[in-house]
């Protein structure tokens, strides 16, 4: 369709070259500087990960000492947490998709969008700037009283989260407002794609629950710079508080995480169905409600903390509430399903990994919400690896899914999908290979976070360990057949896969200006009479 | 500007001023009350005229009543929300 | 056909730009949310010691205070009434005197704060290290609500000069002041968080 086929990513215009990127108040340029920026940390990620699991191969020290471990396992948290998965899909697919399918033009603060990425770099500098001075060795969640007691470099390392949690509400306010105030005549609430409607949840929990963690994070910072007292049993302070903070927020913060993920998976399994998406609205609520329930669900972290018995019955009630709305969404994706047209294509297997791994997570997530089993099973790999099936084998292979799914309309070229299907076969081989072992290792009580383990757990472990080799490997295939199409690949048509959504009217990469004129849209976003 | 969309606003001088008399009066009500009883309703009063003295604020001197749509639910979802959260804690702290 | 386009998308959307503020707004309170959720369930665990501890501040500077803020939120109100009128001139002398009185306010919390440092009170201090556990919480409390407070007045009154600087040049008019009704909005959200840090620390215990 577009005369040059470069679209928004051809230059021309001023400023011109690195400038034009980062500087750019585009929605388009400013995803994929996001992209590229995210999938670099995801990198880095995935190395000190690799290298923790390296490390437990045997007994002792083996590649690196007791203290390295405790700052491996805290950076490799905070990076996968803070620099990837929780802004990965809204910043990069959100940013560059919910204006197109909602046929605005651009989000509603161009230019707050372009902060909100300086933010985002700023905090992983300092994140990274930790790295070399002195990583922080408290875990990610930072807790209290350790985290004001250690001589490493808590405060900075937290104020990075700080600066990035302002990059992640400052995206937050911009897509309310934008679902709001941009969507194109006739785009009814109830004819947004499901994806918008999940990060239209999910941005409100970024908007109301990220301060409540920043608040908590300078208190870390007062704490350890003058000795406010607040968390601080010596002076009648209280560290329980702290974790009650944290979690207000990080909790949410799970679903700030998966919810762009099955924004994700709703588009791909109607598409890949050829079939209307069952129980819309229902989907469509689930999300809203899952961004309340999931806000009420904090204190299962805290079961063995200290906290009121009181408190614990609460929590574990809200927690197995909060398994309805996601149970009603894999309801109606498999509904979908049934009777559908199926095309077994990249993004759709992606899905289908992602269902599968979704469901061990949350299946284990409501072991570990019963109250007397938590206690057995609290600070085991049993949790590690619960939280790895929703982090990574959920939102993380959601978002695979969606680079599958999007990068030929990004960037205007085609993947080899043969490769790309065996990439996805060998992660989630590996995936399984390197966490199932953990769930079967935490029952028998394996505690997480240790530097070494008794011989009883060697083979398991073993296992565990090969799998992360078998998962890197699937991702480096992955990546580099990614790269090499995004740069070399044959041309994408405008609608590869015969979505509905307005992205795939415009062509593969859009233009500069998304819509050159206001467009009104008559039908539903899963209405595929017409096409292919 | 649009008179469609922000131009609904027609308070006058006068009733800011008065407004803020209200204002001010309650906050002298609120000291007083809190000197002379003793109890919950040294703890209750002054945080009901508070929450008095904010709805004015947001009503009138942040015009929420002439707003139309999300923005007059915005502050009220995030209280919800917030005080929801802090019944839970609550229900931990007090339990214990 | 770019300017069009952005005009459509950006710069009539008055309702939009407020609307993002009141986002904005809400996530302010998410951030005052914190220490007042950590007051009263310290409060709850150490009645006593909270109760002592506040008999320690002086009600009077805080119900000046409180008074000066609320005469500032007046007159911002007043500066958005006056530029919706057409009135420039107006609305500067409304945003000085607004600006004034956040200054006399920091003033007031400048003086109050350097009395309790004076007697050792503050963290790191000899006497807050003296203090009963529950009223060193309350202190470690009252200087961190009060200080982050004190940096939103800095902020709002910040915002409020940018305001008026775009007032003189006649960027914010009658026709467009989504600016400094904004800067306004947040000067009148700094002012309901004092509401109720005032009673807090002041009054009920």
């Amino acid at each position: 369709m577009a005369s040059d086929g470069a679209g928004y990513l051809g230059g021309g215009g001023r400023p011109n070259g690195l400038f034009s990127w980062i500087f750019s108040t585009d929605h388009k340029r400013i995803g994929i500087l996001y992209l590229v920026s995210i999938l670099s940390f995801f990198v880095v990620g995935v190395s000190l990960g690799f290298l923790m699991r390296l490390e437990l191969i045997s007994h002792g020290p083996t590649i690196m000492e007791a203290s390295t471990y405790n700052a491996f396992f805290t950076l490799h948290g905070v990076v996968m947490l803070f620099l990837f998965i929780i802004p990965a899909t809204p910043s990069v697919f959100g940013n560059f998709f919910l204006p197109i399918m909602i046929g605005a033009n651009d989000v509603s603060f161009p230019r707050l969008n372009l902060l909100s990425w300086w933010f985002y770099m700023a905090g992983a500098a300092l994140a990274l700037a930790t790295l070399a001075l002195g990583p922080a060795d408290t875990g990610w969640t930072f807790y209290a009283p350790y985290s004001l007691r250690t001589g490493t470099y808590v405060s900075l390392a937290v104020f990075a989260v700080f600066v990035l949690g302002l990059s992640s509400i400052l995206t937050g306010i911009n897509f309310v407002v934008t679902v709001h105030r941009l969507r194109a005549p006739g785009m009814g609430f109830f004819r947004l794609p499901l994806f918008v409607w999940a990060l239209y949840a999910t941005a409100w929990i970024q908007i109301v629950a990220t301060p409540i963690l920043g608040v908590n994070l300078l208190l870390v910072i007062a704490e350890r710079v003058f000795g406010i007292g607040v968390f601080d049993p010596a002076r009648g302070g209280d560290p329980i508080l702290y974790q009650h903070l944290f979690w207000i927020y990080s909790h949410p913060a799970v679903y700030i995480m998966i919810l762009p993920g099955m924004g994700i998976i709703s588009e791909i399994i109607p598409v890949f169905a050829r079939k209307v998406i069952f129980g819309y609205r229902a989907i469509a609520y689930s999300s809203l409600g899952i961004a309340g329930v999931g806000s009420l669900v904090w204190g299962h972290h805290m079961f063995v903390s200290g906290s009121s018995y009181t408190a614990g019955v609460i929590f574990s009630f809200f927690t197995f509430l909060v398994a309805i709305p996601s149970a009603i969404k894999v309801f109606n994706w498999v509904a979908t399903l049934y009777k559908g047209s199926i095309v077994l294509a990249t993004p759709f297997i992606f899905a289908l990994a992602f269902i599968f791994l979704f469901s061990i997570g949350g299946l284990t997530g409501l072991i570990l919400g019963a109250l007397s089993v938590n206690v057995h099973l609290h600070d085991t790999y049993f949790v590690v690896s619960h939280f790895h099936y929703i982090k990574f084998g959920g939102a993380g292979f959601a978002f695979f899914a969606g680079l599958h799914y999007w990068l030929p309309k990004m960037t205007g070229r085609m993947y080899n999908a043969k490769v790309a299907n065996w990439s996805c076969l060998i992660s989630f081989l590996g995936f399984n290979l390197l966490f199932f072992p953990m769930l079967i290792l935490g029952i028998e009580g394996m505690p997480r976070r240790y530097f070494d383990y008794l011989p009883q757990y060697s083979t398991l472990q073993t296992v565990s360990i090969a799998g992360s080799w078998v998962l890197v490997a699937g991702l480096i295939v992955m990546f580099a057949n990614l790269l090499k199409g995004s740069l070399r690949g044959p041309r994408a048509v405008h609608n590869p896969w015969g979505g509905a959504t307005l992205e795939w009217r415009l062509p593969s990469p859009p233009g500069k200006e998304n819509f050159e004129k206001i467009l009104e849209v008559t039908k539903g976003p899963y209405d595929f009479r017409g096409l292919r | 500007m649009d008179e469609k969309e922000g131009g609904r606003e027609r308070t006058g001088y006068a009733t800011y001023a008065l407004v803020w008399l209200g204002l001010m009066g309650l906050t002298w009500l609120s000291v007083t009350v809190s000197g002379l009883e003793s109890g919950a309703l040294r703890i209750a009063a002054p945080l009901a005229i508070a929450s008095i003295k904010a709805v004015f604020v947001l009503a009138v001197f942040m015009h929420l009543r002439s707003e139309r749509g999300l923005v007059r639910w915005v502050i009220l979802i995030g209280l919800i929300a917030f005080l929801v959260s802090g019944a839970l804690v609550f229900s931990d702290v007090a339990y214990r | 056909m770019n300017e069009t386009v952005e005009k459509i998308t950006y710069h009539r959307d008055y309702a939009g730009a407020k609307l993002g503020m009141w986002l904005f707004l809400l996530t302010e309170l998410g951030l005052f949310f914190g220490p007042l959720l950590l007051y009263v369930m310290h409060a709850i665990r150490h009645p006593e010691a909270f109760h002592a501890a506040a008999m320690g501040l002086d009600k009077n500077i805080g119900l000046i205070n409180t008074l000066i803020l609320l005469t500032s939120s007046l007159t911002a109100a007043l500066s958005v009434a006056s530029i919706r009128r057409g009135k420039g001139e107006l609305t500067l002398i409304f945003i000085f005197v607004t600006v004034a009185l956040g200054g006399i306010f920091l003033v007031n919390k400048y003086f109050e704060w350097m009395g309790k440092i004076a007697h050792g009170i503050y963290p790191g201090g000899e006497a807050f290290a003296a203090l009963p556990p529950g009223e060193a919480v309350f202190y470690g409390l009252y200087f961190f609500a009060t200080g982050l407070h004190g940096l939103h007045v800095i902020a709002g009154m910040l915002a409020l000069a940018i305001a008026a600087a775009f007032t003189a040049t006649g960027t914010v008019n009658k026709r467009d002041f989504v600016k400094l009704e904004n800067a306004a909005l947040y000067w009148h959200l700094v002012d309901v968080i004092w509401i109720f840090l005032f009673p807090f620390f002041y009054l009920i215990s």
